[in-house]
């Protein structure tokens, strides 16, 4: 009877000892496994935002250095073009002062107003290049084809636009930055691609509106436009994902299954009052 | 102070109220029982709250509300039906697994939800840390407790006085703890921040930065 009693007491015993030690155990080990887990997520998580980070910064860059080129470029239009012909047209004038005969004189003024007619122009284009009137004037559309019919005319390719569905105009900045993205890979495709023709598409879902552009030429798909995107270089590529990424849009490469030809898809939210118009 | 951190002190100062009265009686009186069964629940409607509290989820804060009343019958058929007559043991070791389960609750959602800091920089973690160390080192304790005798119950007690020293360092180390203020966290662009940074450093009055 003793010897069960004593066998009892230290079945207890042991449960408590045993019990009480595996369940602190399975406590602190559950306590162990979070807090090394929420570590390598935590670090994941910095991993992740350091790269978004970079790419941003990366971003930012491509912007700020284009808008420095795009400052040099009009800095150097004015001083080397615009400079010279109002120099010129000042002489001609001048020449006025000392020069008494009435032929010379008209002469002059003559001259000096064909220069400040050229210099008029210049400062026309210059101001066209930086906000081009068709665009804000008559929409995106008229933009789009003003372009396409100007690289027609030109005679090195076919280029043909069509929009399906643009009944309703956007604001001023999106139009401006679509249009943008649209010079953008157009100008790529003129300087790189040595295609025969060039299409523009343009489209509209119940959320989103499109504008895809087909060519024959030699082009990029997805993976080479993210590969390019992250180079220091490809300046133009980078300017285009910041411009996206200011309408929350996003752009497609692909080389259509037919292998023919590449295609790019812009795609761009529509905002709340275009939704269901 | 926290509402957190306030309840605990409010726990801390009534457990030891409560042991003063239980060892002045040092029989098991009715009224002993009384107070070990009103300290079960009141612990327990304590450790609800604050873990209800550092809950986020809606569905798990809703089980937590559901399990209250349905232990506030359990303990009270446990007290009205007289089936222990030295301490509530069925009471507490059900408090103590429904406790260790709504810790669980907090650890799952610490593990389905990526925080941006570290768990042990949060005070609730520590208060929830205290209540499982506890309630899984006493479960045994207070499982076998009707099944000890009086030499075995005070030589066994150490693991209760073990446990509750060490709730009681993790409730002091969260109450001493800083409040987590979200509020500061900044979100902006460490970039910007980083510039704003460097002009603050520069100091116009000094002559000799001015160069």
């Amino acid at each position: 009877m003793i010897l069960l009693q004593v066998n009892a007491d230290q079945g207890i015993s042991q449960v408590l000892f045993f019990g009480t030690i595996g369940m602190l155990m399975l406590a602190i080990g559950l306590i162990v496994f979070i807090i090394f887990h929420q570590r390598k997520v935590i670090r994941y998580q910095n991993k992740l935002q350091k790269l978004e980070f970079d790419h941003q910064r990366m971003l930012l860059d491509a912007s700020i250095k284009f808008q420095e080129e795009e400052r040099q470029r009009i800095a150097a239009d004015l001083h080397d073009d615009a400079g010279p012909l109002l120099a010129t047209a000042r002489l001609y004038l001048n020449e006025n002062l000392v020069n008494l005969d009435k032929n010379t004189q008209l002469q002059n003024i003559y001259n000096a107003k064909q220069i400040i007619d050229d210099t008029i122009q210049l400062i026309r284009n210059i101001s066209h290049s930086l906000m081009p009137p068709t665009l804000k004037n008559f929409g995106l559309e008229s933009a789009v084809n003003d372009l396409f019919q100007k690289i027609n005319g030109s005679g090195t390719m076919n280029a043909s636009c069509r929009f399906h569905d643009y009944r309703e105009r956007m604001d001023n900045d999106t139009e401006l930055i679509v249009f943008r993205v649209v010079q953008e890979l157009v100008n790529n495709i003129l300087k790189h691609s040595k295609s025969s023709f060039i299409h523009l598409t343009q489209n509209l879902s119940d959320k989103h509106f499109y504008i895809r552009l087909h060519h024959d030429g030699k082009g990029m798909t997805q993976a080479d436009f993210e590969r390019l995107s992250k180079n220091a270089s490809g300046l133009g590529l980078k300017n285009i994902q910041s411009r996206l990424k200011l309408l929350k849009g996003r752009i497609f490469f692909e080389k259509d299954p037919s292998q023919t030809y590449y295609k790019v898809t812009i795609e761009i939210p529509l905002p709340e009052n275009h939704i269901g118009a | 102070m926290l509402k957190e951190a306030r309840v605990i002190c409010f726990l801390c100062f009534y457990t030891i109220l409560n042991e003063f009265a239980i060892s002045y009686f040092t029989d098991y009186s009715e009224f002993v029982l009384i107070l070990l069964s009103a300290y079960t629940i009141i612990e327990y409607l304590i450790f609800s709250l604050v873990i209800y509290w550092s809950l986020k989820r809606k569905s798990l804060k809703r089980i937590i509300l559901i399990a209250i009343p349905i232990f506030l019958l359990f303990s009270l058929y446990q007290y009205i039906s007289g089936l222990s007559d030295k301490i509530d043991s069925l009471s507490i070791t059900v408090e103590n697994l429904i406790l260790i389960c709504f810790t669980l609750f907090y650890f799952f959602e610490q593990l389905v939800e990526p925080q941006d800091r570290f768990v042990y920089t949060s005070f609730r973690f520590w208060i929830i840390l205290g209540i499982l160390i506890y309630s899984t080192g006493t479960f045994f304790f207070f499982l076998q407790s009707d099944k000890l005798s009086d030499d075995q119950w005070k030589d066994w007690s150490l693991i209760n006085y073990f446990c509750t020293i060490l709730k009681i360092i993790f409730f002091s180390v969260a109450i001493l703890m800083k409040k987590e203020n979200s509020d500061n966290i900044s979100e902006e662009n460490p970039l910007l921040d980083d510039i704003f940074d460097k002009t603050l450093e520069f100091d116009p009055t000094n002559p000799e930065e001015r160069t």
